[in-house]
């Protein structure tokens, strides 16, 4: 029953803030993200007790006709996601408090929709209730980056919309194709394990591909990640906030508890291939980002680079692999969410975010300076951050992998650094220019926003065995579970 | 037998009320007339009531008459100010309440006679309201148009009754269930024949291409009130009455499955590939139904014998997530283009800004139609899907799924419209509370009957 109260109590707060006045709408909101936070580290805290304990699971009939249950149910892996999402949003949603917005109510219900939605997606044990989950999820981030969102924004948030449907459709073929060999026809995911494992070669193949289809485009891996650069930069900083902290982890984690167990031979016959394709996307992402010159634009293309090596990760199939995907979609989770609220710090600050402008910014406020630099160093993976337990994990996998594949997903952290420090030298170092010389200190909600951030970067890279502890016996027997199948066969 | 009275008392009353004149008080007394009528459905809900071996009233007939009648009392409340506007309400009201019986006597007859009866009290009273602004030409090409379409198609059905008459000896339709095609003999032909045109009839009523044509024009033509009334209670009963000859005919299913396959195909595709190149807001929902109509005669094409009335139920619900969104979008349109020359998209420019909730619940009706979770429509859809895997059509399935990602494109036009777009005019848009409350009533409906849409199964299934 709690896990069911995790998914709901963000809708219930969703309408709330769309029915009080716009002037209130924010505080509610924080309050819901809020209590919601805390929900979930009760739930956590106990699920570290009773991990079997009957409050993790809920399950009851849903559309009976076609046998599709409500099942959800809180495991040791989707812990970490629901950590991450229910941590994350708070900050998201006091990111916006001294911003004007138009319609705020309308604003932060559709953020707290969202998180409904992106806590269903990992939760759902069953296939079609998965499916439901992940369009709901896209409903309100099309609506806050279509009617939020800066110049020419019909065209980008429409071509974002039509690339993630087209991509579930493909998924939605592959599950009704599933449910029709499923003889019990029901939806559950146990029972899609063994469906799915039980098919020739060549049909999990093709289920292979079209779950592919919906998972890559999402995460974005190359070549399906055209929309993302655009969305990103056009949507308001919120909307890019859940699209790259949250959302995207829905791809990521897919992969890991729906994909890759459910046609093992399919993964077995791909993995070549879409390792390849998740190591271009990596050094693609970094090469593209430190050509930019503005650090939105930027942090789009890092954020491709770092999931390109979460997807990487996955494929190669792994215990260090897998954990370490788990472990750094919630560090870039909170990285990338910490980046985005410095950009948008400084845009609301500098009406700009082209770097070759900026400059000197430590002169003339030092502590945001600090702060910043702690969250750089936490997205380059310095060692005592969040960012350098999830990249070594990765690596680590990658390399029992395939050497070659290691040295060029490698370049993520390389090529990493150069450009988050060049971005850095850029804007906080040199002279004070023209511009930023009226660059104000940072206000007390911002200190607020970037203290936590900075002390969760901190916690989780010196701590990472809070987290990593739950998942790590789940990914291994998902792990021997697969390897069984495709050894056999 | 107890519906069916209180449906025609209520035309009859409405007729009456002019001369013994109650007018002011007809409007509220027809809507407590069509509740009364939801509960007598419910109430006879499982008794299989046989009404002189014309009508059968089981369960999905009474499902539908719920339906329908549910629709009526939203559509009235709706058009409650075009209604009272002059001094035609009791006129407009009867047609309406007699048009309801046609629908009834569709949902729910076993004897052909009833299927003849039922179209054409349904279909004289809406030639009279298309035409009923009259001293517009549109409108009156409209009327004409379909009166003279309309009476064609009757002259089909007709003439198939008359075949199938000649092979059976009898107009029952239950008769057919019994009696495999073989032993017909030589009069199989005239059967076969006879089916197909009734087939071809019923296309006709439900604006199935190719025999759509009319649907655009008069539908653009006649008032807005009534478009949503053809669009929803009309469609109700041609589908109602086209799933029940070929629910209890299914035995002769193979013979036509081919035919109302490739139907269903070009309905889809026609209306779906159409619609997107409309400006018209009127005649895209004009061109959006014909495809959704397609994926109902899809969904009956694909009809299992053993699954009969959970198909029933599919259609049912299919129906209903139509009528809720069909409704609501026209509804809306009416509110937006009030006292405007033209429906275009541009009417909708910049509605979020004007009016927040209609520009709100619009896009729900939209995404609904569009078949996006968890809204009914994708439920809708997806049931229909699965009719059409479980036969293994699977490029059937695949071109529908095609056709409704570009029906997405084009409900989404509007939606782009309403919340980006800067208005045409500073023109306030004046909407009552009532107005608001029922409209957000019909997107609450769209969006519990997509999240439990269980509730309905059970109660049609098992009651």
């Amino acid at each position: 029953m709690l896990v069911l109260l995790l998914v709901i109590l963000p809708i219930v707060f969703a309408v709330l803030t769309a029915l009080v006045s716009d002037r209130n709408a924010r505080q509610i909101a924080l309050l819901g993200a809020v209590a919601e936070w805390i929900l979930s580290i009760v739930a956590i805290y106990q699920f570290n007790a009773s991990p079997s304990s009957a409050l993790f699971t809920y399950h009851t009939n849903w559309v009976s006709i076609i046998g599709a249950d409500f099942y959800i149910k809180m495991d040791g892996i989707n812990l970490l996601m629901v950590f991450l999402t229910t941590t994350v949003m708070p900050f998201i949603v006091y990111s916006a408090f001294n911003r004007t917005i138009r319609n705020a109510g309308m604003y932060f219900a559709l953020m707290l929709a969202m998180q409904s939605a992106l806590l269903g997606v990992f939760l759902a044990k069953d296939a079609m209730l998965f499916y439901v989950f992940w369009e709901l999820a896209l409903i309100p981030i099309y609506l806050i980056a279509l009617i939020w969102g800066g110049q020419g924004r019909q065209r980008i948030t429409f071509k974002f919309f039509i690339y993630t449907l087209a991509g579930s459709l493909f998924m939605l073929l592959a599950i009704i194709f599933l449910w029709l060999n499923n003889p019990a026809r029901s939806f559950d995911m146990q029972e899609f394990y063994l469906v799915g494992a039980s098919l020739p070669a060549s049909k999990q193949l093709v289920v292979f591909i079209a779950f592919y289809l919906a998972f890559a485009i999402k995460i974005p891996i190359f070549p399906l990640h055209t929309w993302q650069p655009d969305t990103y930069v056009n949507a308001p900083t919120q909307g890019t906030m859940l699209l790259s902290g949250i959302m995207l982890k829905m791809g990521a984690y897919a992969l890991i508890v729906w994909l890759i167990p459910m046609v093992p031979l399919g993964w077995k016959m791909a993995s070549k291939y879409v390792i390849i394709l998740s190591v271009i996307s990596v050094v693609y992402g970094s090469m593209m980002a430190l050509t930019q010159q503005h650090f939105k634009r930027m942090l789009a293309y890092s954020s491709m680079g770092h999931v390109g090596l979460i997807a990487a990760g996955v494929f190669v199939w792994n215990l260090q692999g897998v954990q370490g995907a788990l472990y750094q979609m919630v560090s870039h989770g909170i990285n990338v969410v910490a980046l985005f609220f410095v950009c948008d710090a400084i845009f609301s600050r500098m009406q700009t975010d082209n770097m070759r402008q900026l400059g000197g910014i430590r002169n003339t406020d030092r502590v945001f300076s600090i702060l910043f630099l702690i969250i750089v160093l936490g997205s380059i993976a310095l060692p005592l951050t969040n960012g350098f337990v999830g990249e070594f994990l990765l690596m680590h996998g990658i390399f029992q992998y395939n050497t070659i594949a290691a040295v060029f997903a490698g370049l993520t952290i390389i090529l990493g650094a150069l450009y988050m420090l060049r971005a850095y030298q850029q804007m906080m170092h040199g002279e004070t220019n023209q511009l930023t010389e009226s660059f104000a200190p940072i206000t007390t909600q911002e200190k607020i926003m970037f203290g936590g951030l900075v002390a969760l970067v901190l916690f989780f890279g010196i701590f990472p065995n809070t987290l990593l502890h739950f998942s790590e016996e789940p990914v291994k027997q998902l792990i021997d579970q697969v390897h069984q199948v495709s050894n056999l066969k | 037998m107890k519906e069916l009275i209180v449906l025609s008392a209520l035309g009859i009353l409405s007729l009456v009320a002019e001369i013994l004149q109650f007018r002011r008080i007809i409007l509220p007394m027809v809507i407590a007339g069509l509740m009364l009528n939801i509960g007598l459905c419910v109430y006879d809900f499982g008794n299989n009531e046989q009404v002189f071996g014309m009508l059968v009233l089981d369960r999905v007939p009474l499902a539908f008459t719920i339906l329908f009648s549910f629709v009526a009392i939203v559509w009235l409340l709706m058009n409650r100010a075009f209604l009272t506007a002059d001094e035609h309400t009791s006129d407009y009201l009867s047609l309406v309440m007699f048009s309801l019986v046609g629908v009834f006597l569709l949902t729910t007859y076993t004897h052909m006679t009833m299927l003849f009866l039922g179209v054409e009290i349904l279909s004289i009273p809406v030639y009279v309201l298309v035409g009923s602004d009259r001293y517009n030409v549109k409108s009156n090409e409209a009327a004409f148009k379909y009166f003279l379409m309309g009476a064609f198609a009757s002259g089909f059905l007709l003439l198939g009754i008359t075949f199938v008459y000649g092979a059976l000896g009898s107009f029952n339709v239950l008769q057919l269930i019994s009696s495999s095609i073989s032993q017909f003999g030589i009069s199989q032909q005239l059967l076969v024949i006879g089916l197909l045109l009734i087939l071809f009839a019923m296309s006709f009523k439900m604006s199935a291409a190719p025999f759509h044509f009319w649907t655009p024009d008069v539908y653009d033509g006649a008032p807005t009130p009534i478009t949503a009334y053809m669009s929803t209670i009309v469609k109700i009963g041609a589908v109602a009455g086209f799933f029940r000859l070929f629910s209890l005919v299914i035995a002769y299913l193979n013979y036509y499955e081919i035919v109302m396959l490739i139907i269903a195909v070009l309905t889809i595709v026609l209306g779906n590939v159409i619609a997107a190149t409309q400006s018209n807001v009127k005649r895209l929902l004009a061109y959006s139904s014909i495809g959704h109509a397609g994926f109902m005669i899809l969904g009956i094409a694909t009809l299992q014998p053993s699954h009969a009335m959970a198909t029933g139920t599919i259609i049912w619900y299919y129906l209903a997530a139509y009528c809720f969104a069909s409704l609501a979008a026209f509804w809306i349109l009416m509110l937006v283009v009030k006292g405007k020359e033209d429906n275009d998209i541009e009417r909708f420019n910049g509605l979020f800004k004007k009016q927040p909730v209609l520009a709100v619940v619009m896009t729900v009706a939209l995404l609904s139609l569009a078949g996006i979770p968890p809204l009914s429509g994708f439920f809708a859809k997806y049931f229909i899907l699965t009719n059409v895997l479980f036969k293994n059509a699977i490029i059937i399935a695949v071109i529908a799924i095609l056709a409704s990602l570009v029906g997405a494109y084009y409900y989404f036009r509007i939606i782009i419209a309403m919340f980006t777009a800067t208005p045409l005019d500073t023109d306030e848009i004046a909407v009552s509370s009532t107005d608001k409350t029922l409209l957000i009533l019909l997107a609450v409906l769209l969006f519990a009957l997509g999240v439990a849409p269980d509730i309905i199964f059970q109660f049609v299934l098992t009651t």
